[in-house]
């Protein structure tokens, strides 16, 4: 069997955003990244699959700016055997069509069964680049999957729906899915393992210019203050007092 | 302006959500043609063309044509799903079929740009797509839904049978554990508790303060609490008195759960937190050391 994990390195979302003026994407300076959360639940499926079928290959891929390298590095030492970075260091420019394009012109010779991708990236959480991915490769796919299983000759799954609701999917072979928040409880890379991982394979192919997007960004900016949130701050004593004297006010407390 | 909206049936019937689509074309003044897919007795109420397609509520390949099909006969401007399990399955697909630009989870339009939050919300873009046949998605909820009026004229069809991937059944999860619909206070934790032991702080406030426990999504997928807890899109639709949000960034599922809440009070150390959207007091603090000193003036 041979599996792929698409994976994409986001900013930390706790990060303080800021957006230089005309700008159509935030300033990536003094940011920390990690892996999409999403796609750690698709690269621990991906790994929990292939260690059930030991004669399967596990290649990770990521299309990002050359820092994204960490991120393959990271889902290497997860167990991935092998990393494709294709490499575009204006990668934020594109639209998830673009991507989704981009990934399939990669990988649609490599004869892949299975393809998990997360359900959407944090940072532009469009939701759009794994399925996109799966009808340009003329594959199965379904998304927003919260369980997985192999069956003879395809795969179950089951979809979140709303409201703690749940649909069973049954597709065949060659498919893709894309993995929902919960789906299984991603591992920590271990010392050991991080040491190997230095050692598997990451082949980094440079993508050429971009075609203009389908979607193009016009501005990117802070939300309207559209609430009327009341900030309170101080020292600790001050902030306990003021709440207590809501609640008091509020009857919330006696 | 001519829009094709597409309706979500699950279990035989037709999503409310309907409505919220219907309020968006009124809101561009758009000519409506409706398409829903799946066999319901359900029929929305709105001025111009209802296409039923009988068949299977879940099978993307058969949907995608019908609607392939449809927009060759009907040439509309915008396809317009919700951005649910149904919508955000089957737009990229039309996307791909139709060559058509697409944008998800639209929260606001104006003169052809449309804002889409990024970041968790902390962030909003704003995204032109090319001239021609566009997808959209549309954020739950953030439309006002259209009043009901006037009774389309109906087209019966009956959805292709197409191989891919196909519905075998519904499964609800367990109803077990507490029941947030009814509490009146709600002391709800998020990822911002750092570690299921810390939890501990938050249950000990909650019984000064009479209150239920609530969740965000993480801290049930991480196995720190029971999926019970889960307030949000995807777990329970709450209303209490009180909602204090302890370490929630304030994403928009969790939001759409909790945001009618009579008070909303956030904890949190980022100010910048989308929580302050909803929050009528946002106090800035580090839980580790606030709820401790809360809980304890309380007593
Ligand atoms: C289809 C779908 C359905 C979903 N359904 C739901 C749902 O029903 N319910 C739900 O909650 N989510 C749902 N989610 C997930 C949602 O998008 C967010 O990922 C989730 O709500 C984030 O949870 P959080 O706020 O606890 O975590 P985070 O977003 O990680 O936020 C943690 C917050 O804690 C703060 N913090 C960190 N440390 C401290 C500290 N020491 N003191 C004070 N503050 C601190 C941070 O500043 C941050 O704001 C869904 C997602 C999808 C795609
Ligand atoms: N630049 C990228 N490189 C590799 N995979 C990606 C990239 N962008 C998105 N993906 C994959 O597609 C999923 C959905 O992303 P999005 O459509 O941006 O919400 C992500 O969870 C990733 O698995």
């Amino acid at each position: 069997m041979k599996i792929l994990v698409c994976i994409k390195q986001v900013a930390d979302l706790e990060s303080r955003f800021v957006v230089p003026a005309g700008a159509t994407w935030f300033d990536e300076a003094d940011l920390s990244f990690r892996i999409n959360e999403y796609d750690e639940y698709a690269i621990e499926e991906a790994v929990r699959l292939k260690e059930s079928l030991p004669e399967s290959e596990l290649v990770v891929l990521t299309l990002g700016p050359p820092r994204a390298a960490e991120a393959l590095k990271k889902a290497l030492a997860m167990g991935a055997d092998r990393a494709i970075h294709l490499n575009d260091p204006k990668a934020q420019d594109r639209d998830s069509f673009s991507v989704a394009q981009a990934i399939a012109g990669a990988v649609k010779d490599q004869g892949f069964d299975l393809i998990f991708t997360g359900m959407q990236s944090q940072d532009r959480g469009s939701g759009q680049v794994g399925l996109l991915l799966s009808e340009l490769l003329g594959i199965n796919g379904v998304s927003c999957v919260v369980g997985f299983a192999k069956t003879e000759g395809g795969i179950q799954v089951e979809r979140e729906l709303d409201g703690g609701l749940r649909a069973e999917v049954a597709l065949g072979l060659p498919a893709l899915v894309t993995c929902q928040l919960g789906l299984n409880q991603p591992r920590y890379p271990t010392l050991p393992n991080i040491m190997k991982a230095k050692k598997k394979p990451l082949e980094t192919i440079e993508l050429g210019p971009q075609t203009a997007p389908r979607v193009k960004a016009q501005g990117l900016s802070l939300p309207p203050k559209r609430g009327a949130a009341e900030f309170i701050e101080g020292d600790n004593a001050t902030k306990v007092a003021k709440l207590v004297a809501i609640l008091k006010e509020k009857k919330l407390v006696g | 302006m001519k829009a094709m909206l597409i309706g979500e049936v699950v279990g035989a019937k037709l999503n409310p959500s309907f409505a919220e689509l219907l309020g968006f074309a009124g809101r561009l003044g758009a000519e409506v043609v409706g398409l829903v897919m799946g066999d319901t007795s359900d029929r929305p109420s709105f001025a111009g063309k209802l296409v039923l397609a009988a068949g299977p509520e879940y099978a993307p390949q058969a949907h995608k044509a019908m609607v392939q099909e449809l927009v060759a006969a009907e040439k509309p401007d915008l396809v317009v799903l919700v951005h649910s399990a149904y919508g955000w399955d089957l737009a990229p697909r039309l996307a791909v079929a139709l060559s058509a630009p697409q944008i998800s989870e639209v929260k606001e339009v104006t003169d052809g740009v449309y804002q889409v939050g990024v970041c968790n919300g902390k962030l909003v873009r704003q995204l032109a797509p090319n001239p021609g046949l566009t997808i959209l998605t549309l954020q739950a909820g953030a439309f006002a839904p259209a009043q009901e009026s006037g009774s389309p004229t109906v087209e019966n069809k009956t959805l292709p049978s197409l191989p891919g991937p196909g519905l075998v059944g519904y499964k609800s999860k367990p109803k077990t554990g507490v029941d947030l619909s009814k509490a009146e206070r709600i002391v709800s934790v998020g990822r911002g508790i750092g570690k299921k032991e810390n939890i501990e702080l938050a249950r000990k406030l909650a019984a000064v303060l009479k209150a239920e426990l609530g969740s965000s999504r993480p801290v049930v997928d991480a196995g720190w609490i029971d999926p019970s807890h889960q307030v949000g899109s995807t777990g329970t639709t709450v209303a209490p008195k009180l909602y204090l949000a302890c370490g929630i960034s304030g994403a928009v599922q969790h939001l759409a759960g909790m945001k009618k809440s009579e008070l909303i009070i956030a904890v949190n150390k980022d100010k910048e937190a989308p929580i302050g959207e909803v929050a009528r007091y946002f106090v800035v603090a580090d839980l580790m050391e606030f709820l401790p000193a809360l809980t304890e003036a309380l007593q």
